[in-house]
């Protein structure tokens, strides 16, 4: 879409103004019933492509991303424009600076429509947490879309963008795409910077992209990749565009398919998709290999405990000075109690719980059985990735254990609701690459819910995963 | 099984800085106690001598020449306007001493 897109921007048959116009039409028509957008930034979007049509009208060469509108998730930051992190602590809040991420996609010249929702401070799994709205699934608006990029996802899919951002810390980039029909790329940890994104868990947050297509996905994630000197945890990068190393062959790739993935939990329609892909792979000529990644099972307890960890401390900074609401400080007795009325006023019940969770987990006494051991386990789970991937290039599982669930149906459970990330967090512990693809659908009461495929690769190799499900889409 | 008290609960509710009501320290001690207690997986992990994980991509330490920089200096309003409480260019802020 992306590529069309910019062949008719600079020929001159379309307008920067005009598409900008089409998207924002889309979100006006849609949006109230989606809702997906937090914030929507009509007079900057017209604003910026308004000057991509200056530029174009001049005879100038326009970067590929030029005039291509698209959202951005509500815990990246934007200079100037409100930045909320679906939390009540940041209502009004706007940024003093951009992330990194977003200082590229503006020195590509994209069209940013606006900020879209997710769970607060990407924490959930259905974009039922924000303190904001609840994102619908346009595929079924009785359903959730997935978090916790689910305004990310959602706006693509209903076509109120062309492509989004979003953040993937447990699978929140992967598993709103499965739900959504879309591809959806968390790229290996380092390869995109950090700065100027909220953070959840810092070991394990990356922002990555969601997209209508392999091709978009690459093309969004070449702007925004690279190393950054804000981000100490970035990567040395090459700058190499993904977009060119969609071969569309995968003829020899050997794809291995983790025995363990394949257990209870998993839903009959979701398995036979997902062997229904398996064929198709095979019929494009790569080899599947049967593989073992034997501590899968303590991965997302290994998960939790880290994230939660993590996420406490980086919650620590939302004190009510610099930044955040403030419930009447006169009325507090000292500046313990208004920390205190700030944070209790300020986060929603899941921030609390796992607030909670990640400060017991840190306290004096529990830190070395919980974190501590932890790190240890991801130690081992990363090298049953190294593993594996002495014998396979990538690694193929279904996304998502079951399709999109209805909304509310598990607000009241965490755990159940944590489990649904099983096939995801492997993937952030290891720090590995992965996307997720769409592989068909399953009928779940007369509505056909799509399915989404996970290809997960060694790391830095986005260009292997891209090109493999580019390959699987061309066919 | 891990047990949590309503006294165990406001004690990490105080370490967190945060408030609970009643209701929520109650809900809370149910939601601590089946998490923490699919936590327990991992004490039947054996881990052998295996290291923490230090760096995800193992990479080196990142540093920058010691040099002073004016940066950012017209960000300043730009960083005050987020503040609550303010009093020109100070921060007003509950007595901590």
């Amino acid at each position: 879409m992306i590529r069309e897109l910019h062949e008719k921007l600079q020929s001159g048959e379309i307008s920067a103004v005009g598409l900008a116009e089409k998207y924002l039409g889309e979100i006006d028509a849609q949006d109230g019933e989606i809702g997906a957008y937090i914030t929507v930034d009509r007079d900057g979007a017209l604003a910026h492509a308004k000057s991509v049509d200056e530029h174009i009208a001049r005879g100038e060469k326009i970067p590929l991303l030029a005039g291509i509108p698209g959202a951005i998730k509500d815990n990246i930051l934007t200079k100037g424009l409100t930045t909320t992190a679906g939390s009540k602590i940041l209502d009004g809040y706007v940024p003093p600076y951009s992330a990194t991420v977003v200082e590229k996609l503006r020195a590509d010249r994209a069209t940013i429509l606006g900020k879209v929702n997710l769970d607060e401070f990407a924490c959930g799994g259905s974009t039922e947490h924000s303190a904001y709205k609840v994102t619908k699934n346009p595929h079924d608006i009785t359903r959730v879309p997935g978090g916790s990029s689910g305004g990310s996802a959602a706006a693509v899919a209903a076509g109120e963008a062309v492509w989004a951002l979003g953040s993937d810390t447990g699978g929140s980039i992967r598993q709103p795409s499965s739900f959504c029909g879309l591809v959806g790329i968390k790229p290996t940890y380092g390869r995109v910077s950090r700065y100027g994104v909220i953070a959840y868990g810092s070991s394990l947050d990356q922002v990555g992209v969601i997209a209508n297509t392999a091709e978009d996905a690459a093309i969004v994630l070449s702007s925004i990749a690279g190393q950054d000197a804000h981000d100490a945890t970035s990567a040395h990068s090459d700058g190499q565009k993904y977009e060119d190393f969609l071969q569309g062959d995968i003829r020899g790739a050997k794809i291995g398919v983790p025995k363990e993935f394949l257990g209870n939990g998993l839903d009959e329609g979701v398995r036979a998709v997902f062997d229904e892909a398996v064929e198709k792979y095979k019929s494009l000529g790569a080899e599947i290999v049967e593989i073992s990644l034997p501590h899968t099972e303590s991965a997302l307890a290994t998960y939790y405990v880290i994230a939660l960890c993590e996420l406490s401390s980086n919650l620590a900074r939302f004190d009510g000075i610099r930044y955040g609401h403030i419930p009447n400080m006169e009325k507090c007795d000292s500046i313990s109690d208004y920390y205190k009325n700030v944070r209790g006023a300020g986060f929603g019940a899941e921030i609390k719980r796992r607030l909670m969770l990640g400060t017991y987990a840190l306290s004096a006494g529990y830190y070395d059985s919980y974190y501590k051991k932890a790190q240890k386990v991801r130690a081992l789970i990363r090298q049953d990735f190294e593993k594996a991937f002495e014998k396979v290039d990538y690694i193929f599982t279904p996304t998502v254990p079951e399709p999109a669930f209805k909304i509310g149906d598990r607000s009241d459970d965490p755990l159940k609701m944590y489990l649904t990330d099983i096939y995801n967090v492997p993937v952030n512990l290891a720090g590995v690459p992965a996307l997720s693809h769409p592989i068909g659908d399953v009928d779940v009461d007369g509505v056909r819910l799509p399915v989404g495929g996970q290809i997960i690769g060694k790391w830095f190799d986005e260009e292997g995963i891209l090109n493999t499900a580019f390959t699987y889409e061309q066919s | 099984m891990v047990k949590i008290s309503d006294q165990d609960v406001m004690g990490v509710a105080e370490l967190a800085q945060v408030n609970l009501t009643s209701q929520e320290v109650g809900q809370m001690r149910g939601d601590l106690e089946s998490v923490l207690g699919y936590f327990d997986v991992l004490s039947g992990v054996d881990v052998g001598d295996m290291e923490e994980i230090g760096h995800i991509t193992r990479m080196e330490n990142v540093l920058r020449s010691d040099e002073v920089s004016a940066e950012g200096a017209d960000m300043r309003e730009d960083l005050l306007q987020n503040i609550p409480s303010r009093d020109g260019d100070f921060i007003q802020v509950k007595n901590v001493l």
